[in-house]
């Protein structure tokens, strides 16, 4: 049996200290799971009140570590029970390689000898990492786009792999809605570009906005700029709610920015851009600008459309909601595409052939040693 | 060989039994034709001269120095803790430099508290350099509980199980259970063997010159040590009607607590501070003494000075729960007592009495002491442990770059962490 950590300073469950956004190592510890067959186990390692262990998926199980420190809700908890945990594993793959769990964990990683991968997801609580050459102590680094892997050309072994989304749960649906909208699916915030979406739209057409307004001040923005437009926020929505929506869309659009309404500017703003790849699964067409990796998962012109200016945004709203069978060909293009590149279990397999091969190097090192 | 010694502290720094073994090891060891290299702290309290083969590159943080630990907020108090137990990036580089440097066969590590004991361990193993720690105090609880007062760290305890490649001396099964008891699990990997005295001095067989009893103490002038007990044996002892007796209290620190119990019993006749001596001047004092008081608590791992005592014939009075108790015979080679006042007094009027006879006690004692706990006897069983270590082998060899990276990168996140947890 081997046995994979994923340290993770946050999980998608309610009960998550930080109230979701961690899918991602989920979808590929079941990726992994789905691959790598019975002999391999799968624990996401994360904090809370109280230690347990609790099945999640095939193969992969969610274990809430009792956090030995004051729980903040950010993403610097730590654990004692960590020491345990990657002394049983073979392998640690750390999500969020800029915390303080992270930089403990694969130190601790290290004193095991055990082999370590990291993905960097864009958040960033501690700068003790880079100050100190934490890519010294990890073997290999996870990227899901080449946008996000150009931070790391000073690494000699990364391993991009891309997408990750879950196309059994985002699935076309059995019965289409009519589609009659545009969406937006993620947090409401600035370097999303919302408010340049909502300046875009052509007049009467809808736009749902589905995301947590974490930004009193920018939430006031869009619903300013929304005034006369036909534009609804859901700011609660679940799985099914965006599913919904997903389904009843012309195009998903994601129009993240380098720098924001207020003039401030993100070196990141998405790795990957994960509602987009949601929304092809479920058959709905992409639009992203031309910002972080988002244009490497969409094929201009077939799966979705990349602009780089907001009048193009409007052409190519305009065009989808005036042409049907475009849209219709697009979406089952779009998942196809999904289901070929970039589905959970197409990256799971991937990333367990990565894992793999260090796995069995160390094995090898330690044996000839 | 070519031994590392590693110690926090180092003669003439600091004058415990700790560091004083050290260097006699450090010296029969070098007599013995090894090279040996000694890694120690910046002195603690003041210059002292440069000697060869000693390198004072470690910093100490000084967790035993009490009044600035008092002064200390609590944050500031726990990352101490921390630097001193747990990791101390500067020692690990600074030790990792003379493993390149002096590149030994293996480390022989004493008292590594104050230095980020388990960081030195731990780069030590990442280097690929075996160990052997010798144990005088339960060190592995301490460096566990990353605290000198504080539980083990049940975790923590856990993983230095997992992870330790090291060997391990203790001077007795009282030192070792003890670091069992605190959660550390060290019995497969440890060989007992008892402290030791340097000198073979010649046996005496005068006893009680002129009649009359002498008494000696020597350590720490502390409650633990016993001194307050040994005191108000005295005073039960006059009380019973002995009067033909002395005892001579010898030792460093604080003794305000013991002028004024003396004081109260009345009891200056028979009992005097007579302040600190060296080793050596005691050494010259002991065959001047027909007995030697040891209340001392059972967390006395083995002291040395009762050894010493003993070698000179001057026969010990054993606190029956301390850890030189398990290496003597009560009645053969030593004599051993409750740890009470009472009992003490007993013993020391059986001998006033003439029911105990020190002329047999005293030199069979001084023949054990120079059969089984001479240095010259301990040495190569020493040896054969770092030699045991060398062969087991410090596992496979990562780079010392690695090794400090992670020791910075480990001590400051736990320092964010306990700021972020005092805020």
């Amino acid at each position: 049996m081997i046995r994979i950590a994923y340290l993770t300073p946050m999980y998608f469950s309610e009960d998550s200290y930080v109230g979701g956004g961690e899918r991602f190592p989920t979808n590929l510890a079941t990726g992994v799971a789905a691959a790598a067959g019975p002999n391999c186990e799968v624990d996401l390692l994360s904090y809370g009140p109280r230690s347990s262990r609790r099945k999640v998926a095939p193969g992969v199980f969610l274990r809430i570590m009792t956090s030995a420190t004051k729980l903040t809700g950010g993403l610097d908890n730590v654990s004692w029970e960590v020491l345990d945990a990657i002394a049983e594993c073979d392998l640690l793959h750390v999500h969020q390689l800029y915390t303080r769990g992270s930089e403990l964990g694969y130190t601790t990683a290290k004193l095991f000898r055990k082999p370590v991968f990291g993905s960097d997801h864009g958040g960033s609580s501690s700068p003790l990492g880079k100050q100190f050459g934490a890519f010294g102590l990890i073997d290999r680094v996870h990227c899901y786009s080449d946008f996000g892997a150009q931070w790391f050309t000073a690494h000699k072994n990364v391993v991009i792999i891309k997408g990750g989304v879950d196309g059994h749960h985002f699935t076309p649906p059995a019965h289409r809605p009519l589609r009659d909208r545009v969406v937006f699916v993620g947090r409401l915030l600035p370097h999303k570009g919302i408010d340049r979406l909502i300046r875009a739209l052509p007049p009467g057409m809808l736009l749902t906005c589905c995301g947590r307004p974490y930004n009193e001040d920018y939430f006031r923005l869009l619903r300013e700029l929304a005034h006369g437009k036909n534009v609804e926020f859901i700011t609660d929505a679940s799985d099914e709610t965006i599913r919904d929506q997903y389904a009843r869309a012309w195009a998903t659009v994601l129009p993240s920015v380098y720098t924001d309404c207020y003039g401030r500017s993100y070196s990141q703003p998405e790795l990957m851009g994960f509602t987009l790849l949601e929304s092809m699964a479920c058959g709905t067409p992409a639009i992203c600008s031309r910002v972080g990796g988002m244009p490497e998962f969409i094929k201009h012109g077939e799966t979705g459309y990349i602009y780089d200016e907001l009048d193009e945004l409007t052409g190519y709203l305009q065009t989808l909601a005036s042409n049907s069978v475009l849209v219709e060909r697009m979406g089952f293009a779009a998942r196809r595409t999904i289901e070929l590149e970039f589905d959970l279990r197409v990256c799971g397999a991937k990333l367990w052939s990565a894992y793999r091969e260090l796995i069995e190097g160390r094995s090898e090192r330690s044996q000839a040693a | 060989m070519k031994i590392l010694v590693i110690s926090n502290l180092y003669p003439p720094d600091f004058l415990g039994g700790y560091e004083m073994g050290c260097r006699q090891v450090v010296q029969a060891l070098r007599t013995a034709g090894h090279e040996v290299v000694v890694l120690t702290s910046v002195p603690r309290s003041g210059p002292v001269p440069a000697e060869s083969g000693t390198l004072r590159r470690l910093r100490l943080i000084d967790v035993y120095d009490s009044f600035s630990e008092w002064k200390a907020v609590p944050a500031a108090k726990a990352v101490h803790s921390q630097e001193a137990c747990g990791i101390h990036a500067y020692n690990v580089h600074a030790l990792l430099d003379v493993v390149q440097e002096f590149q030994p066969d293996v480390a022989y590590v004493w008292n590594v508290i104050s230095l980020g004991g388990l960081g030195l361990l731990a780069a030590l193993q990442h280097v690929g350099v075996p160990w052997v720690m010798h144990l005088m105090d339960r060190v592995p609880a301490i460096l566990c509980a990353v605290s000198l007062n504080g539980g083990t760290i049940a975790p923590l305890a856990a993983t230095f199980k997992k992870l330790c490649r090291g060997r391990f001396i203790c001077c007795s099964q009282l030192t070792l259970q003890e670091i069992y008891d605190s959660g550390v699990d060290i019995f497969d990997r440890t060989r007992v063997l008892p402290n030791w005295v340097t000198t073979t001095p010649a046996l005496r067989t005068e006893y009680r010159v002129e009649g009359h009893l002498r008494i000696l103490f020597a350590g720490s002038m502390a409650a633990f040590k016993g001194v307050g007990i040994l005191i108000e044996a005295a005073a039960l002892l006059r009380d019973r009607g002995q009067t033909d007796f002395t005892v001579d209290i010898y030792g460093f620190g604080e003794d305000y607590e013991f002028r004024s119990l003396i004081q109260k019993l009345q009891i200056q006749d028979h009992v005097c501070l007579r302040g600190s001596r060296t080793q050596a001047e005691l050494d010259r004092l002991y065959k001047h003494y027909d007995l030697f008081g040891f209340p001392t608590w059972a967390r006395e791992p083995m002291a040395f000075a009762p050894l010493e005592a003993a070698a000179h014939g001057c026969v010990p009075i054993l606190s029956s729960v301390c850890g030189n108790s398990e290496w003597f015979v009560d009645g053969v080679d030593c004599l051993k007592a409750d740890r009470t006042p009472e009992a003490f007094a007993e013993v020391i009027e059986r001998v006033h009495g003439g029911e105990v006879s020190l002329a047999e006690i005293g030199p069979r004692g001084a023949k054990v002491i120079r059969r089984d706990f001479h240095l010259s006897v301990l040495l190569p069983k020493i040896e054969a442990e770092l030699r045991a270590a060398i062969r087991e082998g410090g596992g496979p060899v990562r780079s010392a770059d690695e090794a400090y990276r992670m020791a910075l990168i480990a001590e400051k996140s736990l320092a964010c962490l306990i700021h972020e947890t005092a805020a």
